[in-house]
């Protein structure tokens, strides 16, 4: 029997399959539209203006779709749900928003960024949806590849030109792992089907299933090191050092919230979770992660660093949740978008603080040169960092507080007490490296050095700020709306 | 029955204590001493009126007192505090004393402050003294005395320190108001007690449950009765200044003279007997506190005698003489005579005013200057002075038909009766120094030649200072009257009031003497003590510096047998450094420590785990491995 | 009287903390501001005392106000009012009435500072009137954000360490508490978070070391940082010397208080049977005794007057906990009347000192002397404020102790001696700080720096000590408020003891 790779109705687009796949094609659309304008050299205003109207239209499709279609397949490489349409819909506003902010000579001589940043969303996108593995390796390279290029934009400084090929080095010896454990998981169940998969895993027994946990184990490592996790969180804080701002901030965002929604899409779907000794692999890298994460955030003394750091912690957070199954991903979702959202605020006031100072574009500010902030930044980006950072160490009536809540909940509810003590103490040390940084810009008294006009005005990266809060208020007021809307989402599913 | 008058004896000192405190300050000593003046005046007045309000009254024992409900201080559970006042026989008697003596001070001390510098201050604080005073006196329950014994306190405190420019006299407040505290903490075990046991505050109940056989054997254990009684004896030693806690009074006299005469002599030191005298039946019930008054009573008579014998400032003589004559009420107390007590409470309240007056215008008159050896030959400068301190010594030593004469003999033959020959002796020895050393500081001050040039120019106050002098010699004479002995005719005005104060409650009385017997302690006493005081009146005169104790004695009784030292060495230092060590270990090193060294700690362990951010991409990739495969190995294991 | 007048309390000061910002440009307007706004807060005051006199449930905690909008699924915006916290409210009002006086004229107060004041009030009073588990986390944890600002922008030299660690130092409670809700939120059986929802909860299972226990440890530990109970106090000197005037008499007269209330409200009425434990109540005792004593004992050590006022306060809070694991009603009614009592004594210590504060910047006390000569009225008022912190009768201090040590007596003797030792050692402590500071002569700093008060301190000062004086007597009205609520905690209490 010919081995099934794909299902063969895969190229009979009925007339309602046009709508499902509008979004998609949009985005199609946007990256030719953009290949051209960069090949014309177009100056970075257009550039922007395009890629910002393109990621924004898609948003607003696939939101919009979330209403009226159903599931939608395309074969076993894309199943088109209520959860994924959420997922790809947030991955184009976080994308929207940080391209608002693309500024400056630097990029003047890559004008091909908006393209490559269409393409990773693009692969962000369509990963959750995949529901074989090979489709799941393809999405993941496309999402990979133009994350690498694009972390190298700034390429006549040599720290953004090393922390990138820092990254495509780990990302190429990463993906081999991913291909040898998706290449046992064909040798168990013969097909990269998750269905067939998740049949042979129930099947599976004795010597085979070990075959089985090295498989996942060896997946899992290589997506971690996508989000970040502790062992393979080294690159993080690099690349967040190095890559141009926008960049940065919209990597750090949207890939935690693709990747690891499609892992939770993913393994629930094959029922990896009941292979034994899964789940306590990620508990144990979650718990690792909080906690030296924060430690190692603790001694940060500059801000994205920091952020690199505090991005660990939070991608523990979500890895404590993970092994729950599916009925995690509401909560899984809501507070990766609030952190996302967050950490584009952090981002862009950083930016403008740049500007203000007269500091070059790639440098990372001291936490304590804030100081000097006080008396040339206007006091509202200070107030929108502290509600950032705030935010992201959970404290209540800020968003950060409710989806975090929600997340532990999940701990609660199965009774993993230890783990939810760990990310309790994980919530107190992470009050110590945000409020940290919360001092100097808040508590010292205000050192005037003179004003300096940087040339690029920062109108840009304030309406990303503004935009960002705007959204993440919105997301905690529409949670609940939200939650209720997922969950009867996911009866209808099912 | 209801009697609306009582609360206006109490409201006129308050309002006085206000007006001079807030409205009049910096006024002259004359204006505000005349408010201060009226305010007592008119609480004298509204209590003369109580008083025959209440001797009209002839109803049954249990009902013969005027109430006067305010309001409810406190209501909560097992604890309810009605703020009434009450007016029984014993505390009339008290209330006489208070505001007559209390008004009298004001006028004396219209003129002793005429060139102080903030007069107001010291009216008020003395208006609100006897507002504190009346308090204490008229409160129905033990609670709101307990409100009136502190506010005592704090007036004194406020009084003491009154010219706190000079450190000392704000330590010698402070230790005032700390002792007093001390005594607080006893006063209010026995309010727990009261509440919870006997749930009850009210002093009329609480007499009640002495004889309410069914409340007897309810259960109370015996040790409620014991710490009642223990405790209110603690809180009355404190107050009263007796053994352990007497250390405040001497140190007390850093205040103005007629603060000394008023709250150091007359009214405060004695409310812990009058309190005790109140609630006498429920004290009696515990035997072993009554003979534990006894003892400290009788030891701090002797103790003081002792000290006062040697001592060369005129107010610290008193001061101690104070201190021995309260021991005597307190073993008139322990003797089981409460009557005695009560007795002794009312003469030495008039004849103690009297000598310290007498002595706060010999110190005006010689500029405040307060040691005897500067004084001397003030007989001829000074007359009315000389006669009324003589009368007052007369008073105290017991000379025949002065008020000192009665009141000590009636506690000498209550000791003869309860405790025998052996305890008649003590007391009387102690009597005798009494005589002993009032003659010498009499003698030291008045006769002999001046000493000092501040002698040659003492000069007579003017009439507004000997005016009352006048008056309490006048009382320290007659007031005896009022209690004579069965041998002179059956006249005991004093022991009908005590006893018809307990509400009809009775409680047995001692022995009693025969005619015979009394006639013969009277002529013992009497005789004694008049050669002992002329032998100490003819010394002195010749030799001002005459030792009557031996050597030893003398230095140790000049150094106030080092009491002060040792409760410094003994108690007080060592607490305080107890307290200064726990603290710094419970709060400086442990907990702050701790908290600290655990943010240290994560800062150190990360810097540790920087060490493995090389930052080149072997080590990445290397750690990558490492990690993933040691994680995976173990839980193979783990699963296996 | 419609109950929006209740929800008003707490919005009305968010409202306007918002409107205040807007005020950036002159310091003036924004502080005659502020003192204008408390004017409405006063009447929605009246008249939530109105509803609640009216209202005539009998239950424990009758809800007031309830709005179902709120983002999380299982809790609703309900606010109650009862007994307990009417009393809190109004002191909270009440000295914050006080300090928008003090404020008037204050070069350095901001309109930003008072801003985070009137959102630190909202908060406050929010977290008195939550009647359900989660709104209370919220109002509790937002009370921290204003007051880390205010101890770290406006205070004094090291404000930064003294802010971090009282943030510190009350997330790691609150966080305890969090984890507590969070297993009431899991619980199959629970319909709201509403208190009493949690209140009927069944299942949690009885004794020691059951999960009922642990969830009323989880509240319990958050309450005894913010008390704060003995261990857990090393943040309260630093945070009380460092803060400015105003933060630290909101931060004595209020937040302080919220630990005892919330031990009241959510620990010994919510889980009674736990509370009743032998092993609780001892150990609740001996850290109240450790408190009193060590408190007083740290008072006396220290050379700073502010450090030793909050160490006065370490002790009278000891008391206050004393009070409430007495199970006896005079104990715990006499807690909530000290809670009242020792917010307006500590207020007022705090708030003449630093008035004078304001003119010396020096806290040593050996640099001090002579106050009485340089301004005697003020300083009659600090002698009178301090007796009334050292519980003398006549001045609500003594009602609130007497009615603790009471109530104490009747289940622990022992305890309630001991405890006395700690009305002794407050006498000490505090009469040295007058002596230092009144008597004697004049010091130099004093004489170069004069002491003259402006109209509006005194405006700030005299309130206060008339209601001081109002309470010594007429506590009974106070009493008789909080008489309903407590009475039925103490019953379900004693119910448990006998079981």
């Amino acid at each position: 029997m010919p081995i099934d790779f794909f299902d063969s109705s895969i190229f009979y687009l009925g007339p309602d399959d046009w709508k499902n796949l509008s979004p998609f094609i949009l985005l199609f659309a946007g990256i030719a539209v953009l290949v051209v304008a960069a090949s014309m050299r177009a100056k970075d205003l257009v550039l922007r203006t395009l890629s910002f109207s393109f990621l924004s239209g898609a948003a607003v499709l696939f939101f919009a779709s979330l209403l009226s279609q159903g599931r939608f397949f395309l074969g076993s490489s894309m199943e088109l749900g209520p959860m994924e349409r959420i997922v790809a819909g947030g991955i184009c506003l976080i994308a929207a928003l940080s391209s608002l902010y693309v500024r400056g000579p630097d990029y003047a001589r890559h004008s091909e960024w908006g393209a490559l940043l269409l393409i990773c969303v693009l692969g962000m996108c369509l990963l959750p949806t995949a529901r074989n593995w090979v489709a799941f390796f393809v999405y993941l390279e496309v999402l990979s590849i133009p994350a690498y290029l694009l972390s190298a934009l700034y390429s006549n400084r040599e720290k953004s030109l090393e922390a990138s090929m820092k990254y495509l080095m780990m990302g190429a010896f990463v993906s081999c792992f991913f291909l040898l454990g998706i290449s046992l998981f064909f040798a168990v169940s013969g097909s990269f089907k998750f269905e067939a998969i998740s049949v042979a895993m129930t099947a599976a027994a004795g010597p085979q299933q070990f075959l089985c946990f090295t498989a996942v184990a060896l997946v899992f490592s290589s997506l971690a090191f996508k989000v970040s996790l502790f062992p393979f969180h080294f690159w993080a804080a690099d690349v967040y050092q190095g890559a141009p701002a926008p960049i940065a901030s919209f990597l750090a965002g949207a890939t935690k919230l693709s990747v690891f929604s499609s892992i939770v899409l993913a393994f629930s779907e094959c029922g990896l979770w009941d292979i034994p000794g899964v789940s306590l692999y990620v508990k144990l890298l979650g718990v690792l992660s909080v906690v030296l994460g924060a430690v190692m955030a603790l001694t940060q003394s500059r801000l994205r660093r920091m952020l690199a750091y505090s991005g660990v912690v939070n991608a523990g957070f979500v890895a404590l949740v993970l092994p729950n199954g599916l009925s995690v991903l509401p909560s899984v979702i809501g507070f990766l978008l609030v952190y996302a959202l967050s950490v584009l605020i952090c981002f862009a006031v950083h930016e403008i603080a740049l500007l203000r100072l007269g500091r070059s574009m790639d440098d990372d500010l001291e936490i304590n040169s804030f100081v000097e902030l006080k008396s040339k930044l206007s006091p509202f980006y200070l107030v929108l960092l502290g509600f950032a950072l705030l935010s992201l160490a959970g404290i209540p009536p800020l968003p950060g507080f409710f989806t975090k809540y929600v997340l532990l909940s999940v701990l609660a509810k199965n009774s993993a007490f230890l783990l939810l003590a760990v990310a309790l103490i994980g919530t107190f040390l992470g009050l110590g490296f945000y409020l940290r940084s919360l001092v100097p810009m808040a508590l010292y008294p205000a050192i005037d050095s003179k004003k300096t006009n940087s040339e690029t005005s920062s109108s840009g990266a304030s309406l990303t700020a503004i935009a960002a809060t705007v959204f993440s208020l919105l997301v905690l007021f529409g949670f609940t709306y939200l939650q209720g809307l997922i969950s009867s989402a996911e009866l209808m599913a099912r | 029955m209801i009697f609306e008058g009582l609360r206006w004896i109490l409201l006129a000192p308050l309002l006085g204590a206000v007006l001079n405190g807030v409205i009049l300050q910096n006024k002259s000593a004359k204006i505000s001493g005349l408010v201060a003046t009226l305010a007592s005046l008119v609480a004298f007045g509204f209590s003369v009126v109580a008083c025959s309000q209440l001797s009209g009254l002839n109803s049954a024992p249990e009902q013969n007192f005027l109430i006067d409900p305010l309001f409810t201080w406190m209501s909560s559970g097992h604890v309810y505090v009605p703020f009434n006042l009450e007016l029984t026989s014993i505390t009339s008697v008290m209330l006489l004393v208070i505001t007559g003596i209390g008004s009298l001070i004001h006028i004396y001390s219209i003129s002793y402050l005429s060139e102080e510098e903030s007069p107001w201050r010291f009216f008020s604080y003395l208006n609100l003294f006897l507002a504190a005073m009346l308090v204490l006196v008229l409160a129905s329950n033990l609670a709101v005395v307990f409100l009136g014994w502190e506010g005592v306190g704090l007036c004194s405190y406020l009084l003491i320190g009154y010219w706190y420019k000079k450190p000392e006299n704000t330590a010698a407040g402070m230790k005032a108001f700390i002792t007093n505290r001390v005594g607080d903490i006893g006063f209010l075990i026995a309010l727990f007690v009261a509440f919870s046991f006997f749930q009850t505050g009210d002093i009329s109940r609480l007499a009640e449950r002495v004889n309410d056989y069914a409340f007897l054997s309810s259960g109370v254990p015996t040790w409620a009765w014991y710490t009642f009684a223990g405790s209110l004896l603690w809180a009355a030693t404190a107050k009263s200044a007796q053994i352990p806690l007497y250390i405040w009074l001497p140190d007390a006299m850093a205040g103005p003279t007629p603060v000394s005469a008023l709250i150091h002599a007359a009214t405060m030191v004695t409310s812990g007997i009058f309190l005790i005298c109140r609630v006498w039946p429920l004290f009696a019930m515990s035997p072993v506190i009554v003979d534990a008054a006894f003892w400290i009573g009788m030891s701090t008579a002797w103790l003081a005698a002792l000290i006062a014998v040697s001592q060369t400032d005129v107010k610290k003589v008193l001061a101690y003489s104070t201190v021995s004559q309260l021991g005597f009420m307190f073993v008139a107390l322990g003797a089981g005579s409460p009557a005695a007590a009560f007795f002794h409470v009312i003469t030495h309240a008039c004849f103690k005013a009297l000598l310290f007056l007498a002595a706060g215008s010999v110190i005006h008159g010689m500029h405040h200057k307060q040691e005897m050896s500067l004084m001397g030959g003030l007989k001829d400068k000074m007359k009315i002075t000389h006669v009324c301190f003589l009368i007052g010594t007369l008073a105290i030593i017991g000379f025949p038909l002065t008020a000192g004469f009665f009141s000590k003999d009636m506690i000498l033959a209550k000791v003869f009766a309860a405790q025998g020959v052996f305890g008649y002796i003590l007391l009387l020895g102690a009597a005798l120094l009494t005589a002993a050393y009032m003659f010498r500081a009499y003698t030291l001050c008045f006769w002999g030649g001046a000493r000092s040039e501040y002698a040659q120019k003492a000069h007579e106050s003017d009439p507004l200072m000997y005016m009352p002098l006048v008056v309490l010699a006048f009382l320290s004479l007659f007031i005896g009257w009022l209690e004579l002995p069965e041998v002179f005719g059956h006249f005991t005005k004093i022991t009908d009031w005590v006893h018809s104060s307990w509400y009809g409650v009775g409680v047995g009385e001692q022995a009693h003497l025969s005619h015979l017997a009394e006639w013969l302690l009277m002529l013992i006493t009497s005789v004694l003590s008049l050669t002992v005081a002329y032998y100490s009146f003819k010394i002195y005169q010749r030799n001002p510096e005459f030792k009557i104790l031996p050597e030893p004695l003398h230095k140790w009784s000049t150094n106030k047998f080092y009491v002060d030292e040792a409760f410094e060495l003994l108690l007080i230092k060592p607490s305080m450094k107890a307290g200064r060590f726990i603290n710094r270990i419970s709060d400086e090193t442990t907990f702050n420590g701790l908290a600290n060294g655990s943010f240290r700690f994560t800062r150190l362990s990360g810097r540790l785990l920087a060490l493995f951010h090389t930052g080149s991409v072997q080590t990445y990739a290397w750690h990558f491995v490492f990690w993933s495969s040691l994680i995976v190995g173990a839980i193979f294991l783990w699963t296996l | 009287m419609d109950p929006i007048n209740t929800a008003m309390l707490i919005f009305w000061p968010a409202i306007f903390a918002f409107l205040l910002f807007t005020f950036r440009k002159n310091k003036k307007a924004a502080q005659w501001a502020n003192m204008v706004f408390h004017l409405p807060w006063f009447w929605f005051l009246y008249q939530s005392c109105l509803l609640w006199r009216s209202s005539t449930a009998d239950g424990m905690f009758p809800i007031v106000f309830n709005s179902d909008f709120f983002p999380l699924l299982k809790s609703n915006f309900a606010l109650g009012l009862d007994g307990l916290n009417l009393p809190l409210i109004g002191l909270n009002v009440f000295l914050s009435f006080c300090l928008s006086l003090y404020a008037l004229g204050k070069e350095k107060l901001s309109s930003s500072y008072l801003a985070l004041f009137a959102l630190l009030n909202a908060a406050s009073v929010g977290s008195l009137m939550a009647a359900d588990a989660f709104v209370f986390y919220i109002f509790w944890e937002a009370m921290l954000i204003p007051m880390f600002f205010l101890i770290g922008i406006w205070g004094s030299k090291n404000r930064v360490y003294a802010a971090l660690k009282f943030f510190a130092f009350t997330m790691l409670g609150s966080l305890a508490m969090l984890a507590a809700i969070l297993y009431l939120w899991v619980q199959p059986d629970i319909q709201s978070m509403g208190w009493h929802s949690i209140a009927q909860l069944g299942l949690l299972g009885d004794g020691l070391w059951s999960p009922r226990f642990w969830v009323f440890c989880g509240f319990l530990i958050a309450f005894l940082v913010k008390i704060p109970a003995w261990p857990l106090h090393v943040w309260l000197p630093d945070a009380h010397t460092e803060a400015p005037t105003g933060a630290s008499v909101i931060l004595a007269g209020v937040l302080l208080k919220l630990g005892v209330y919330g031990i009241a409200r959510w620990c010994l009425a919510l889980f009674p049977s736990i509370a009743v434990l032998d092993v609780v109540s001892f150990t609740m005792k001996v850290l109240a005794l450790a408190g009193i004593i060590l408190g007083s004992y740290g008072a006396l050590r220290q050379t700073d007057i502010k450090r030793t006022i909050a160490y006065s306060s370490v002790a009278h809070l000891g008391f206050m906990l004393l009070g409430l694991f007495s199970f006896q009603l005079a104990g715990f009614q006499g807690a909530m009347f000290q809670n009242i009592a020792h917010g307006l004594s500590t207020g007022a210590l705090f708030l003449i000192f630093g008035i004078i504060y304001d003119r010396t910047h020096t806290r040593e006390l050996s640099d001090y002397g002579g106050l009485g000569i340089v301004n005697p009225r003020l300083s009659m008022l600090f002698v009178l404020s301090v007796m009334a912190s050292i519980g003398l009768p006549g001045l609500p201090g003594f009602i609130g102790e007497f009615l603790i040590l009471n109530g104490t007596f009747v289940l622990s003797p022992w305890f309630a001696f001991f405890a006395c030792f700690g009305i002794l050692l407050g006498a000490v402590y505090m009469l040295r700080i007058v002596r230092g500071m009144i008597y004697g002569e004049t010091s130099s700093v004093l004489k170069s720096h004069p002491i003259k008060l402006s109209f509006s301190e005194w405006g700030s000062i005299i309130p206060m000590i008339i209601a001081m004086i109002v309470l010594g007597f007429w506590g009974q009205g106070l009493i008789a408020v909080t008489a309903r609520a407590s009475a039925t905690i103490i019953y379900n209490l004693q119910g448990e003891i006998l079981r």
